[in-house]
């Protein structure tokens, strides 16, 4: 009787023979040799460049994994909702989020407080100026009821806030201009009054963290019976207002909660296209090189004339007449990668061909496809996962070059590239638009270069060239 | 007595071989043979881009016609013979036709039909043959969105897109090299990770991040430059710098690792035993093999900076080709887009083409035969 019978009983309880307590195996005598893998492990965790690369790279791999987590209690906000502004918000300023937020005290910001007008009904209006009273108070820092210049300039306004909604502006004279700054003649003139301060009442939209739609947003969360105002008992605290960590672009969307989303984006493409390369290249140069003769003349002829085609435009041509579809991208952006994939891929099999492994492979019958891909490409490893991590970069650039021109990934989509390239357009007023995206993109790259070094040197000794 | 180092320059010239010899015209005729089959398949090359191009635009779910109305869009797709097959082998792509006219509309995406094969007598009547015999006579069509020829219109850009692309790669070897040069000879000293980091972060950072960068830093804040634009020659300094850098960045690392591989060789060993001077050393008989790298990169590199011209072009908005390229792509203007690839597939075929004979030069080891 063995244990692989069904029980016979009703409850069957049976046990499985192996279930008696193993005895330990006796210690092994042979001191275990070191593989190649474990060798080259260890001298890439010496080399320090490759492995704060590795960090970074598992940081960024992680906050593109984890992005609902991330948004959800990080930045709060997520990377398509929108608060419109009229200009993008510098970093360090505030919005209310839409999905993810939390609630005001209601000690803090009772409902008496917010009721501006004293007939225990709260509407939209209220709503808005209860916020506006947060912006101002937040910003007015010694808390005299009013801003100074340097509590001005130390805010995070964008810029200065337009005339036009400056009701003191009109009463501007010369010695308000002269308290600003030589080189901002404007900033500080229309919005103060005689002896240099900004009130509440002319802050005007310089303090508006939420628009009127959104106030009616908020109202129409509490307001169930849709009557246009809330009483106390349906007061349920108003959503806390959140910082914008990097900013926000001009629809008033979250930087860093786009961002986050772009390192999906960016890292996916990269990922996906280096892995389209990986399996045309090491498949067509194991291929070749494994065949050999006039099969591998032919084929490396063709991957000769490739070399010299100007891949890149079409893959432009591609993406602007079949639409920014992102399978494409990834294949297209794969295939265009694959060339130097496959040369190292042959190189490496037709050395290692003649060996005896490879003979003695074929003498116990074991099929062509099963020596390549079983016995000739585990051995040729090395060389391949070098060139791969270094074409993950070299995708993702290419990504981002495409999303730059307005080819790659479409809204409500969004990567490194496609963020860098709106911020391009207003680079002079809201220059943290390209630049955080943009360091991001080259931080990132930066630290795979330095990881795909960092590999070449491990896994390959003799090509250090150092 | 003769110098030291006399004899040894004698040595390496053997007079023996100056002259015609056989073993020279054997090498010549390689040469000769080499250039011969590399022209034929940069025709192939031309041939495949041409192919492939004019398939792509012509599946393409719209036209330039279509932006006309209707009568006109008919006449339109007469003159430029949209309404033709497009290969002699073509898969005829699922077809709207347009009231009046034969209109082709594809459904937007690679659709791989049944292949049949038009009969001998209808060939020519293919858009493929048409523009095959257009280009043969020298000419590349007219806009299909302009007045314009494509000829003009790429003509007109062309100086600017060479000026553009020569300035960057002299910025890329007059700093690359000689960097990579202090690099190299300083290895695992302070002035090579110096240099060798700052590579690393060339060639990390993109083009449309540097320039806007640098529009920012000398155009708006300290006004040294105009920020778009190409008026005069200072104009051009900005976008060249930007595209130049990652190169100079990527031909440091290049010429370093050249420079260490040849640094260790026997012929060096030898010509600094023979009491050569360093400054000798490196200059004549280290740098060449140094540069070998470099050299066989500068194929690659062309290519690349001719895409990587594209994205500048559009940051600077400069009447290059590439910003051409782009709009017309975006515009449906299949000819000028054609046009444009022919181009620079040309300019890269005859870029490469020169790349390699200029690697003979510097290594006559490298064989011509296959």
């Amino acid at each position: 009787m063995t244990a692989n019978l069904p029980p016979t009983g009703s409850d069957g309880d049976v046990r499985p023979a192996s279930a008696a307590p193993e005895p330990t195996p006796p210690k092994d005598e042979l001191v275990e040799g070191t593989s190649l893998w474990k060798d080259a492990f260890r001298r890439l965790k010496k080399n320090r460049a490759a492995m704060g690369g590795l960090i970074i790279v598992a940081i960024m791999a992680s906050f593109a994994i984890f992005y609902p987590l991330f948004v959800k209690y990080g930045t709060r906000f997520t990377q398509e909702e929108q608060h419109s502004y009229v200009v993008p918000r510098p970093p360090g300023s505030y919005s209310v989020p839409s999905t993810h937020y939390g609630r005001l005290s209601k000690e803090v910001w009772s409902f008496e407080k917010i009721d501006a007008n004293g007939d225990g009904r709260v509407n939209a209006d209220e709503i808005e100026l209860a916020y506006k009273t947060w912006e101002f108070e937040r910003i007015d820092r010694d808390g005299d009821g009013a801003l100074n210049y340097d509590e001005y300039a130390a805010a995070p306004f964008s810029m200065p806030s337009p005339t036009e909604f400056i009701p003191a502006c009109r009463q501007w004279s010369s010695i308000k201009r002269n308290m600003a700054p030589i080189d901002h003649p404007d900033i500080f003139a229309c919005d103060a009054d005689e002896a240099g301060l900004l009130h509440f009442e002319d802050a005007g939209r310089l303090v508006d963290i939420v628009s009127r739609g959104e106030a009616r947003d908020i109202l129409a969360r509490m307001d169930t019976e849709g009557q246009g105002y809330i009483t106390p008992e349906q007061f349920e605290g108003l959503p806390r207002p959140q910082r914008n960590w990097l900013g926000t672009d001009q629809l008033g969307r979250d930087l860093l909660s786009r961002m986050l989303f772009g390192a999906r984006i960016s890292l996916a493409v990269g990922l996906l296209a280096t892995f389209v390369s990986f399996v045309i290249g090491v498949s067509y140069g194991a291929t070749a090189g494994f065949v050999g003769g006039k099969v591998d003349n032919l084929m490396m002829r063709v991957v000769d004339i490739m070399y010299g085609l100007p891949f890149m435009f079409l893959v432009i041509l591609l993406m602007v007449v079949f639409g920014q579809n992102i399978f494409l991208l990834f294949i297209a952006l794969g295939a265009v990668q694959w060339l130097t994939m496959a040369r190292i891929v042959r190189g490496q099999v037709i050395s290692l061909k003649g060996q005896e492994f490879v003979e003695a492979a074929q003498t116990i019958g074991v099929s062509k496809f099963n020596i390549i891909f079983r016995h000739l490409i585990p051995n040729a490893l090395g060389p391949i996962i070098v060139y791969a991590t270094l074409t993950v970069p070299a995708v993702m650039l290419e990504e981002a070059f495409l999303s730059f021109l307005g080819l790659g990934v479409q809204a409500p989509m969004t990567s490194w590239g496609a963020l860098a390239s709106e911020g391009r357009q207003l680079m002079e007023t809201a220059p943290w638009l390209i630049i955080y995206p943009g360091a991001a993109l080259a931080i990132t790259l930066l630290s795979l270069n330095f990881v795909g070094d960092g590999l070449r040197d491990a896994l390959d000794p003799q090509l250090r060239k150092d | 007595m003769r110098p030291f180092h006399d004899a040894a320059r004698f040595y390496e010239r053997p007079t023996g071989l100056v002259g015609r010899s056989p073993l020279r015209t054997n090498a010549e005729s390689a040469v000769t043979r080499f250039i011969i089959r590399r022209l034929l398949s940069s025709v192939v090359v031309i041939l495949i881009i041409i192919t492939l191009s004019l398939w792509i635009t012509r599946q393409a779910p719209s036209n330039p016609c279509l932006q006309e109305r209707e009568a006109n869009a008919c006449a339109c797709i007469k003159e430029h013979a949209l309404d033709r097959p497009i290969f002699p082998v073509h898969n005829p792509p699922p077809l709207t036709p347009l009231e009046g006219c034969q209109y082709w509309e594809s459904s937007g995406s690679l659709v791989l039909g049944p292949i049949e094969v038009l009969p001998l007598s209808e060939w020519s009547e293919t858009q493929y043959v048409i523009y095959v015999a257009t280009l043969l006579q020298g000419s590349l069509g007219g806009s299909m969105v302009t007045d314009r020829t494509v000829l003009e219109t790429l003509g007109a850009a062309l100086p600017y897109t060479i000026q553009l692309g020569i300035q960057a790669l002299l910025i890329a070897l007059l700093i690359g090299v000689p960097a990579g040069l202090i690099a190299g000879l300083r290895q695992n000293t302070l002035p090579d990770y110096g240099v060798m980091t700052v590579a690393m972060v060339g060639v990390s950072i993109p083009n449309f991040v540097l320039g806007p960068l640098l529009i920012m830093l000398f155009s708006l804040k300290l006004g040294w430059f105009t920020a778009v634009g190409w008026e005069s020659w200072s104009d051009s300094v900005l976008p060249s710098i930007t595209l130049g850098l990652f190169y100079a960045a990527y031909i440091a690392r290049l010429t370093r690792g050249g420079m260490l591989e040849v640094i260790r060789k026997d012929y060096i060993r030898t010509a600094r035993a023979k009491g050569l001077t360093e400054q000798i050393v490196v200059l004549r008989h280290a740098l060449k093999g140094a540069l070998l790298p470099v050299v066989s990169y500068l194929g690659p590199a062309f290519a690349a900076l001719l895409t990587g011209s594209v994205v500048v072009e559009e940051i600077f908005n400069l009447p290059g080709v590439g910003t051409h390229f782009v709009r017309s792509a975006l515009n449906r203007d299949y000819n000028l887009v054609l046009g444009t690839i022919i181009l620079y597939s040309s300019l890269l075929v005859v870029l490469n083409l020169v790349v390699d004979i200029l690697y003979t030069v510097l290594d006559p080891r490298v064989s011509y035969d296959d």
